[in-house]
């Protein structure tokens, strides 16, 4: 699909960019299926650990991580959304 | 499933749902959610210490999210909210000590309870009324119809400051850093970001724009709910892995949310935040009913 920025007089092909992103959508919910069925223990027990030890380094990691885990979701949603049409 | 750092049993998703619920709430009027997402976890076995900790870890999650998309809207004021959480800061740590001192005497859930639940039916009562009173009047306007600001001259305490995105050409400094500490104060007492006041307080005392303090709001609880995740990590009262799964509902509720106050002008997104607080106030009396109030 080649479409046309209005009054630019040039034409942008967006083919490379859509399929970059169809692969990237692919590869991060493939990723999130093997992480849920093998990961997701590891990582819960390794936190737990952490908050033990290092409550403050616990504190801030928490932070990043739903901070981290919220653009990365709202990037997939985007991408979702404009593969979607 | 059980969560290795609470040690609770949680259906994950319950906690998914819980996070749509709350993200709407976000995207739509600007709050946390706390009042709501508070008594749920409690309701599915999550220890009340737990609650008032992960809820704010969640609150990070979700309010970036809801932030960003009401920043490309052009309604976030930066420089309002960074000034309001000098005055977040202090509050927040007078209520967690205030807190402290309640837990010593045995009193914290009755008293933290009943404070709560009038705070949440007084704001519910004070919108509701003035969005009705607007929307009787045929008012369109985004903004309330005279801020307490402008009308009590005794409350342009020097220094001044202009707030060109809220369209505020010159209001006291000392107002918005008191609006931030008030809010706090309730942050620190009764957990949540507090957003239940401080968007009623920035449309009625400060006259900000709704749409505009909404997206500030939201910004504002970013930065006091990261310092509370903190602070609450440090008493061993966050269980991250809880707050990851509400918020995968919390993106999707906050996507929704920001999409959907393009739909509801000025009066009617109040009237419709309107019995929200109430709700929650219910919820947490029924709550004290049910495991007493010590």
């Amino acid at each position: 699909m080649v479409q046309r920025a209005g009054g630019a007089g040039f034409a942008i092909d967006r083919r490379p960019a859509q399929l970059g992103r169809a692969v990237a959508v692919i590869a991060y919910l493939a990723l999130t299926v093997l992480y849920a069925r093998y990961g997701l223990a590891y990582f819960a027990a390794s936190l737990a650990s952490l908050a033990r030890r290092h409550p403050l380094g616990y504190g801030f990691a928490a932070v990043a991580l739903v901070a981290g885990q919220a653009i990365a979701l709202e990037q997939l949603l985007a991408a979702l959304f404009e593969l979607a049409g | 499933m059980t969560f290795p750092i609470s040690h609770a049993s949680l259906p994950p998703l319950a906690l998914v749902g819980i996070g749509v619920l709350v993200g709407t709430f976000g995207g739509l009027f600007g709050v946390g959610g706390s009042f709501i997402a508070g008594p749920m976890l409690f309701a599915l076995g999550l220890p009340m210490n737990f609650v008032v900790g992960t809820d704010l870890a969640s609150l990070v999650g979700t309010g970036i999210v809801a932030a960003k998309r009401h920043r490309a809207l052009g309604n976030v004021d930066v420089k309002l909210a960074l000034l309001m959480t000098v005055g977040t800061l202090g509050g927040v740590e007078l209520g967690a000590r205030l807190v402290e001192r309640l837990v010593h005497r045995h009193a914290a859930n009755g008293v933290l309870g009943l404070v709560s639940a009038l705070v949440f039916f007084g704001v519910s009562l004070a919108v509701g009324l003035e969005s009705a009173v607007a929307i009787a009047k045929g008012s369109r306007d985004d903004r309330a119809d005279r801020s307490l600001a402008a009308r009590w001259s005794f409350l342009r305490l020097r220094p001044l400051v202009s707030f060109p995105v809220s369209g505020l050409p010159a209001i006291s400094v000392w107002l918005v850093i008191a609006v931030g500490f008030a809010t706090g104060i309730l942050s620190g007492l009764l957990g949540g970001g507090g957003g239940y006041l401080r968007m009623p307080m920035l449309v009625y005392l400060l006259g900000v724009p709704t749409h505009v303090a909404v997206g500030t709001d939201l910004f504002e609880v970013v930065l006091s709910a990261g310092y509370g995740t903190v602070s609450h990590s440090l008493k061993g009262n966050v269980d991250v892995v809880v707050a990851l799964a509400l918020d995968v509902g919390g993106v999707l509720g906050a996507r929704f949310g920001t999409w959907l106050v393009r739909f509801i002008r000025g009066p009617w997104l109040r009237l419709a935040f309107a019995p929200l607080p109430a709700l929650g106030g219910a919820l947490l009396l029924y709550t004290l009913y049910h495991h007493g109030g010590h």
